[in-house]
């Protein structure tokens, strides 16, 4: 039954009590959160703190060991990874995975297509207009003929962003857009988050302090697989358990 | 271009259909004078060529453009060719296309299930999968003695409407160049784009929206169809069915053809099928140890020519 | 000697490695049918107990080779029939024990050649090995063909194990019943290797983490090696002494490659354990299969397999 209450409508993604297990190691125990619509929440924590576990099942690439995640008010909690694609969660990965054989034109078109399978599957190969559009948002739009593997990497990231944007998903989930990227390329992400944001949900997971108290609203902190803080950033900032999970060293106040 | 995609169609359906096959008119037209233009026995092992190479091919779709190496494609060939035996012998059935129906609808069946097993598993365990069900219906075919022949098979099924060598020749041909159309349209339309972008990433795929499960699925089918009309045919042509249309041995030569041939491209099959089926012509003419030198040739492949003769021409 | 097709049992057709010699139950016709259907449900389950033995013997080497080097060998049946034969070839002049040795050693050199020559180039490349290890297949069946002319190679039972022990009202070959004994000890001796020793520790760090190992100073490639020798000496052995009642012929190689597959396939390749529980469910099933409705052949194997497939996919020991 799908929840018509109308504070659920303003709530993008709502996870609660969600556990994943590996044998005997758990790596995300009873996270609880609420992402609200337009928000850009910032996942945080030390390594192996469970963030991408986390990720993985709001996107629906793991199953969840106990626990439901919500999309809008609807459970999607049993749903396969690629129908919460369609219901319009998307997700970039953290090693750039995309087809680095193909132009960049094809593999918007791989994206974009994936909602009209059924029209014209069987059909011809054609580069979509509506790509066109996006690409030069992003400033990519010279790009559109050339190979993936021949755009640099910051180029490849954002191409990563852009596949996401180009399954109009609601929620978008970064998983550190700004890994191994230079700092006049950092910058760019930046500006690039600050242009998408506000139009759609997006869950960012990131280690670079500067990008995530630059473009979050809200900050959840993970630590053993646990919640240990959420709140504003100078209310995260200021958490002596915050502080002693980081042991203070990844801690920089601008 | 990129590599993985080398097609972008313009213009309408027919046309994309056509788009590229100039080189091919060539071949057309060998094809369509041999039988005229050689001894019987060419033509005969044209025939072989042709069916071997439908079914390489359409291995080939499975292995090289989705990345599942099955071991099971060998059995919508022997289901197709089984079913024709046991029906159009002792004169049960004998309306060719109301056999086509029924095989079309078996190899579906049976491929729905094969399917849908061994698509719970991926990689290693899909091949062993697709293996052991092969061979569980080689077993079935040789103990089920009385509708399948067991061991020796069946023999004496007649022609459909009793074609003689040259009309079946031209029958055979036919079959062929539809089958080729068919494959050609699959692989470079925007379902077989889908195709090698699960072999290449299909946690990406996944991610992008795409119902990969199914997509395998349907490609499962589709290939079950293809190697089910060649084994059908094949049946025909020799006249005769037996386990061996089952089982492993012609599973390794439709891998060797495709191997040897060019994985991934729908072409190489074709070449490999043409060289495996003259070399075992003439070396079967020259010493019993046909396997062995199959067996090596396999070896050799994988390590030599990884990418097959067609592979190093196109890639 | 005739064969009683009234039988459940009875020898000579390919595709049913299960066919007994008359002499094996030692039971006289009347004494069959006087049998009570829990005794020949008995009589079932222990030979489903060997079999599964000899099945672990190969399974094991399978797993062994792929759970610790990640190498994947399609010509292990090929190395049964082989084992096989060789028994069969030098008992028939030197006796049991002397082929039985012959056989594993024989088996075990063959692998060594077959790691060292064809498999160690490609390290980590699964699907190059499988397709390299599937044309030995062929290469395997045709020496197989040329050097012992295809013929049905029972295995004289050892002098020691040729009796048979009567317990429970049946009638039982010892040489069954010491396959069942072996097949636990050597499952036990490989599951303190691998879980208790340093060797087992080295190897399984050595398949999760190889530059950490190497960086510790330890050489793999010797051990890796020793593991592959290892499961071909398994193979060799499972072979030898499942040539006295399954026989060896060609075919053979392929009928107990797919049912060690099967047993991979439900345990998990990595797994001993799995292993161990997927022998003893495709021995059983092979067993009363082909005991009680012969007529449909490896159909048995196929529902547990499917089973096992619908309800867990990533076979009954999910790991590796």
């Amino acid at each position: 039954m799908k929840e018509k209450d109308k504070t659920d409508q303003k709530i993008a993604i709502s996870t609660r009590k969600v556990r994943k297990s590996f044998g005997a190691m758990v790596a995300v125990d009873e996270v609880s959160l609420e992402v609200e619509a337009g928000q850009l929440r910032a996942v945080i924590g030390p390594n192996g703190a469970g963030k991408t576990t986390l990720f993985n099942l709001i996107c629906g690439q793991l199953r969840c060991s106990s626990g439901q995640v919500y999309f809008f008010g609807r459970n999607i909690t049993d749903m396969p990874l690629y129908k919460r694609v369609r219901l319009g969660i998307g997700r970039t990965f953290q090693q750039t995975s995309v087809f680095s054989e193909l132009t960049v034109g094809e593999n918007l078109l791989l994206a974009t297509m994936s909602k009209n399978i059924g029209k014209d599957t069987f059909g011809s190969r054609g580069v979509s207009p509506e790509t066109e559009v996006l690409l030069e948002k992003f400033g990519l739009e010279d790009h559109i003929r050339a190979q993936v593997k021949e755009l640099s990497y910051g180029d490849q990231r954002k191409l990563e962003i852009l596949l996401g944007l180009a399954l109009n998903s609601k929620v978008l989930l970064l998983d550190e857009p700004s890994a191994g990227l230079s700092t006049v390329e950092t910058t760019e992400m930046i500006r690039i988050i600050e242009t998408i944001k506000g139009e759609i949900t997006i869950i960012l997971i990131e280690h670079d302090m500067d990008v995530v108290f630059e473009v979050a609203d809200k900050i959840t902190v993970l630590h053993h697989g646990r919640v240990i803080a959420d709140g504003d950033k100078q209310a995260v900032k200021a958490d002596p358990t915050v502080q002693k999970a980081y042991f203070g060293t990844l801690w920089k106040s601008r | 271009m990129s590599d993985l995609f080398p097609i972008q169609a313009k213009g309408s359906r027919a046309a994309f259909l056509v788009q590229g096959t100039k080189p091919y008119l060539f071949l057309l037209a060998a094809l369509l004078v041999a039988p005229l233009a050689v001894p019987p026995f060419y033509a005969s092992l044209v025939t072989k060529i042709l069916l071997f190479a439908i079914f390489a091919m359409s291995l080939d779709i499975l292995m090289g453009y989705t990345g599942l190496l099955s071991f099971g494609h060998v059995v919508g060939w022997g289901v197709g060719a089984y079913l024709v035996g046991i029906l159009s012998t002792d004169g049960v059935l004998q309306n060719f296309w109301i056999l086509m129906i029924l095989v079309v609808l078996s190899v579906v069946c049976v491929n729905a299930i094969l399917g849908f097993l061994a698509l719970r598993t991926t990689g290693l365990y899909f091949a062993f999968v697709t293996l052991a069900f092969a061979e569980i219906l080689v077993s079935v075919a040789v103990k089920w003695r009385k509708v399948t022949g067991g061991v020796d098979g069946i023999s004496g099924v007649p022609r459909p409407w009793a074609m003689g060598e040259t009309s079946f020749y031209y029958f055979v041909m036919a079959a062929f160049v539809v089958c080729f159309f068919l494959m050609r349209w699959f692989v470079h339309s925007k379902f077989g784009m889908l195709l090698v972008g699960i072999r290449e990433n299909e946690a990406r795929m996944q991610a992008l929206g795409y119902n990969t499960w199914a997509c395998k699925y349907i490609a499962i089918l589709f290939t079950g169809v293809m190697a089910a009309v060649a084994g059908t045919l094949f049946c025909f042509f020799n006249g005769y069915v037996g386990p061996g249309d089952l089982g492993f041995g012609l599973s390794g030569q439709a891998l060797l053809m495709v191997l040897v041939g060019g994985m991934g491209t729908l072409v190489g099959p074709f070449v490999g099928a043409v060289v495996l089926v003259l070399l075992s012509n003439i070396l079967s003419a020259y010493t019993g140890h046909w396997m062995f030198i199959l067996g090596a040739l396999f070896i050799l492949s994988v390590m030599v020519v990884p990418k097959g003769i067609a592979g190093y021409f196109l890639k | 000697m005739e064969e009683d097709k009234s039988l459940p049992f009875y020898r000579g057709e390919r595709g049913s490695p299960l066919c007994c010699r008359e002499d094996f139950y030692e039971l006289s016709d009347s004494a069959w049918y006087q049998t009570k259907a829990w005794v020949m449900i008995l009589v079932q389950i222990l030979n489903g107990l060997s079999w599964a033995a000899i099945l672990f013997l190969l399974s094991s080497g399978l797993c062994l080779m792929f759970g610790l080097m990640r190498v994947v060998n399609m010509a292990h049946g090929s190395l049964y029939m082989v084992a096989g034969y060789i028994l069969w070839s030098v008992a028939a002049q030197k006796g049991f024990s002397v082929g039985l040795l012959a056989a594993v050693v024989s088996v075990s050199v063959i692998g060594l050649l077959i790691y060292l020559g064809l498999i160690r180039a490609y390290y980590k490349q699964e699907l190059k090995q499988l397709l390299i290890t599937f044309g030995l297949i062929y290469i395997f069946s045709d020496l197989s063909q040329w050097i012992w002319e295809g013929q049905l190679a029972f295995a004289p039972k050892p002098r020691l194990l040729a009796r048979s022990v009567h317990f429970f009202g049946i009638t039982y070959p010892s040489y069954q019943l010491a396959l069942i004994v072996l097949g636990v000890m050597i499952g036990v001796a490989l599951w303190i290797m691998q879980d208790k020793t340093r060797l087992g520790a080295i190897i399984r760090a050595g398949v999760d983490d190889e530059e950490m190992v190497r960086g510790l100073g330890i050489n793999l490639q010797p051990i890796f090696i020793t593991v592959f020798t290892l499961g071909a000496a398994l193979a060799g052995f499972g072979g030898a002494m499942g040539a006295v009642f399954t026989g060896s012929y060609l075919g053979i190689d392929i009928e107990t490659l797919i049912l060690a597959l099967v047993v991979v396939v439900i345990g998990g390749l990595g797994s001993l354990q799995g292993a161990m529980l997927g022998s003893l469910l495709i021995g059983l099933a092979d067993t009363f299969g082909k005991a009680y409705v012969p007529d449909l052949a490896s159909f048995t194997i196929f529902v547990v397999m499917a089973l096992v497939l619908i309800t867990r996919p990533s076979g009954l020991f999910r790991r590796a």
